[in-house]
């Protein structure tokens, strides 16, 4: 898997409406504070490099909580609980082309969680995992538009954003 | 003819499929919009699947003016709901999980008309859709909008 990933990373492409070209997938993402709420815990993936939120996609037979729960355990060891609901992110104009050339319009339903138990470590999927300030995570160019799940995240409103 | 199953994760069986929903008030917020199912004579909110290039608000606004001829605009997003434990079954034997976003949604033309999928349309209030034969979660998806929180309820 990795040779193949290395040579041809997982990439996300912007374009008019070029999300038709894809198969629909429904993804989740998780934000997931550090005690002070000061941090977010990022993880970077294996495929590409980036640093991005812990999420996948939401499989047949789990409800999209639990696909999230699942996801944030699998990526980082840790147990979440989800808190909210925060966001819906559906941008017609973006596609995911994976390492095997399948291409995905994946729409991502953000949560935040909060930890109820678990400790940090690494997957198969990712080289890093750590928690950083708030204020540098959401300069940074996350994977898949990341950091705008964190700032709506912030932005104080009690409403789920529709993206 | 869509068939519906329920059952310990019997989502697994199909493959994930995204839905939205929209539940659109009268003017004084009493009565809420339903149109009745050609296929089965099932009462339902417009809803449908959320295709590839298209945002879930406009997959929301889409299906609500093919199924009713309102066009409308999405003002928040008050339910997801996500089921593992039912299955849809469609005619040409493909199988999904559906999930669905249920959006409140507020009118900004457009009359209302039937379709080729439906044979009633009309606006009613929460005692009569009491009584009538309406998909489970839909009804539900009719309560949350009424309970007015700002924060999504996850179903």
């Amino acid at each position: 898997m990795q040779p193949l990933s290395a040579k041809n990373p997982t990439k996300v492409v912007y374009g008019d409406r070029i999300g038709k070209e894809g198969k629909l997938r429904l993804g989740c993402s998780a934000v997931l504070f550090g005690k002070d709420r000061q941090t977010v815990l990022l993880t970077r993936r294996t495929d590409n490099g980036q640093w991005c939120l812990p999420g996948g996609m939401v499989d047949p037979g789990e409800s999209v909580a639990e696909a999230c729960e699942r996801e944030v355990f699998e990526e980082t060891g840790l147990r979440v609980r989800v808190v909210k609901l925060t966001g819906v992110y559906s941008n017609p104009n973006r596609l995911t082309i994976y390492p095997d050339g399948n291409k995905a319009f994946v729409i991502v339903i953000n949560f935040e969680v909060e930890q109820i138990g678990g400790k940090l470590r690494l997957s198969d999927e990712t080289t890093d995992a750590q928690f950083f300030s708030i204020s540098e995570a959401v300069q940074m160019e996350l994977f898949h538009g990341h950091a705008e799940h964190i700032r709506d995240l912030l932005s104080g409103n009690s409403a789920a954003t529709i993206k | 003819m869509t068939q519906i199953l329920y059952g310990d994760r019997i989502g697994r069986q199909g493959n994930i499929r995204l839905g939205c929903s929209a539940v659109l008030f009268d003017v004084n917020r009493e009565k809420v919009l339903l149109t009745r199912r050609a296929d089965n004579g099932q009462w339902c909110l417009p809803s449908g699947g959320v295709e590839p290039g298209e945002s879930v608000s406009e997959a929301c606004t889409r299906e609500t003016l093919e199924e009713t001829g309102l066009r409308v605009r999405v003002t928040r997003l008050t339910s997801i709901f996500s089921s593992p434990d039912r299955l849809v079954i469609y005619s040409d034997g493909n199988q999904f999980q559906i999930i669905t976003l249920n959006f409140e949604v507020s009118e900004i033309g457009g009359k209302p008309v039937l379709s080729d999928e439906t044979t009633n349309i009309g606006f009613y209030c929460i005692l009569e859709i009491e009584t009538m034969d309406i998909l489970p979660h839909h009804k539900q998806f009719i309560s949350d909008t009424l309970a007015g929180q700002d924060a999504t309820f996850i179903r």
